[in-house]
């Protein structure tokens, strides 16, 4: 399921937590976690452009 | 020394502000003496107007200070709201439409409107309405305490100004309700845009870029003393601490009352899962201003005697940018503190109004007057919110936010595990709900409202929210088996097909929880 996918990639610390390869500068640590909140609209906007967010469906 | 030319540019756009929310009575004009009107604005918002109200109601001005606040405190920790606030949108996505949908069909104004027929309880629904009240105080005057941060930094007397904008922030929501911050959400967020991008443009480029901005803050944390480093990487110790507080704010944030006047005024389902695909749009604004944070610290910015760490960014604008600009940006922070104040002001009023009130003092009230004691009790949370600012040292106003989101995480049961677990027990919610709060406050108590961190003896230093959370679970996974064991269940006033969207036209839009006449549920699937 793409909603998962920001979890694994964001809640494991021991992944991201390092400063290299650094990005024009910025520690990994701080570009990686940019890129998540571009990966997270794309997991979530996917999810909503397939299921098409119908007002009658009932999701469980 | 008071900045002339800062002040006025404040003032115009205060004005600005205060005609836009005495307008918006007129705004989609309707009754306001029916509490779905002025407490939800008729559940009638849509994409838009939902995008920034949700946004300016969870971005706020305190975020604005303390976010950059943090980081410059305390450094890479402090960037926990990058991920906390990407993560939290799926699991809005996941749960908000369902509870919307209920609290649609079934005209819920509040949280715990659905806690009490959910259960049939109405002392939970007092439990979870008195947490999200508790939890909302101090974070009304976290707004206040932002804007308390811009007066003093433009040298004015902060005690009489801010009487000034409470008043008129008072006023506003009195008259307006929830119409006057959504369309001044529409100004804060046009301002507050325009200066971040600002801000992480011209300042790097002042301090040499961002190259040689995370040089300084590295060649700083290699110099500093043991603990006090403030290092731009996540040091091994706090991994555990990161990913809890994360995790556990996020699972609390859309259970604060303002959250879900926010969800629940909102138009559609689908209204509600376009914003959480693209709210999250505000995040890379919210690590942008943590990344001022930095840039405090590359720029050799000293924290104030009066307010610590979280006057880092007010002083950093002040050295950085000309003074006109200096006014906008503080213009920015104090518009951005009267959105949610008034949101949540109005969230508290209604859970006072609607889940102790009419509850507990006079069941029989009509929806006028239930509409006057929201208006009068929401007055009131505003002058105990300023009252605490004024009274409380400014340095330990922080420690009751985060206390507050503590709280507020153990209504996730009772708001969003109810909404798919039918077997739950209300005797297990309640001890649950208690095991939660417990055990977080006493931990609190032993950090001394400190930090929100804590060691319980497994996994090093953890959220202290997240620990109470799995505690809480846990009663209540174990009491409700025990309960359906011993052959007692908990019938709740709610059917299935109360989750359903029907043919909605139906609905009898009557502003009272019980006894609602179930609307007529069309074929819709």
């Amino acid at each position: 399921m793409f909603l998962l996918l920001p979890f694994v990639g964001l809640l494991v610390p021991n992944f991201y937590a390092h400063a290299e390869p650094r990005l024009s500068g910025i520690p990994f640590f701080i570009w990686y976690q940019f890129a998540w909140v571009i990966l997270g609209v794309t997991c979530t906007g996917l999810v909503y452009a397939l299921h098409g967010g119908g007002d009658e469906e009932d999701r469980r | 020394m008071t900045h002339w030319d800062e002040l006025a540019i404040f003032i115009v756009l205060g004005l600005l502000v205060t005609g836009i929310g005495f307008a918006a009575a007129r705004w989609r004009r309707a009754d306001l003496n029916h509490l779905e009107e002025w407490g939800l604005a008729g559940r009638s918002f849509g994409t838009v107007i939902t995008w920034f109200l949700l946004g300016g109601d969870l971005y706020t001005a305190y975020t604005f200070v303390a976010v950059p606040g943090l980081v410059y405190g305390s450094g890479a920790f402090g960037l926990f709201a990058l991920p906390y606030t990407i993560i939290v949108y799926p699991l809005v996505f996941l749960t908000m439409p369902r509870l919307w949908q209920v609290a649609r069909n079934r005209g819920y104004v509040t949280g715990a409107d659905y806690v009490r027929d959910r259960f049939d309880s109405r002392f939970l629904a007092l439990c979870i309405a008195l947490t999200g009240i508790v939890a909302t105080m101090p974070y009304i005057a976290l707004q206040i305490f932002g804007i308390k941060v811009v007066l003093a930094n433009m040298g004015i007397s902060p005690e009489v100004a801010l009487v000034i904008a409470f008043v008129v922030l008072a006023a506003f929501t009195y008259v307006s309700g929830l119409r006057a911050p959504a369309l001044i959400a529409l100004v804060k967020d046009t301002l507050i845009w325009l200066v971040v991008l600002v801000a992480v443009i011209y300042i790097p480029y002042k301090l040499g870029g961002f190259g040689s901005i995370f040089r300084k803050v590295e060649q700083a944390a290699a110099v500093a003393p043991t603990g006090k480093a403030k290092p731009d990487v996540l040091p091994p110790s706090l991994f555990n601490g990161y990913s809890t507080i994360a995790l556990g704010s996020a699972l609390a944030l859309f259970l604060y009352p303002h959250s879900l006047t926010g969800v629940f005024s909102s138009r559609s389902q689908r209204v509600l899962k376009r914003n959480a695909s693209f709210l999250p749009a505000y995040s890379f604004l919210l690590g942008m201003i943590g990344l001022l944070g930095f840039m405090a610290i590359a720029a050799g910015i000293k924290p104030t005697k009066e307010f610590g760490n979280n006057s880092a960014i007010a002083d950093l604008f002040q050295q950085m940018f000309p003074t006109w600009f200096t006014g906008v940006a503080f213009a920015a922070i104090a518009i951005g503190a009267l959105v949610p104040a008034a949101v949540m002001s109005i969230a508290a009023a209604n859970l006072f109004s609607r889940n102790i009130w009419r509850e507990y003092v006079q069941p029989k009230m009509s929806m006028r007057r239930e509409t006057t004691i929201s208006k009068i009790a929401s007055l009131l949370v505003k002058v105990g919110a300023l009252a605490f600012i004024l009274a409380v040292p400014t340095t330990d106003i922080i420690y009751f936010q985060t206390a507050g989101g503590v709280w507020m995480i153990n209504a996730l049961p009772s708001l969003v595990l109810a909404l798919y677990v039918k077997r739950l027990d209300k005797w297990a919610m309640l001890a649950g709900w208690a095991a939660g709060i417990v055990i977080g406050t006493v931990a609190l108590v032993q950090e001394k409202f400190a930090t929100s961190l804590h060691d319980f003896g497994f996994g090093g230093k953890i959220y202290i929210g997240f620990a109470a959370i799995v505690l809480n679970l846990l009663v209540v996974a174990v009491g409700s088996a025990v309960a359906a064991l011993a052959g007692h269940t908990t019938r709740g006033n709610i059917a299935e097909s109360d989750y359903r969207a029907g043919d909605t036209s139906d609905v009898t839009v009557t502003g009272s929880t019980a006894p609602v006449t179930r609307p007529a549920i069309g074929t819709g699937t």
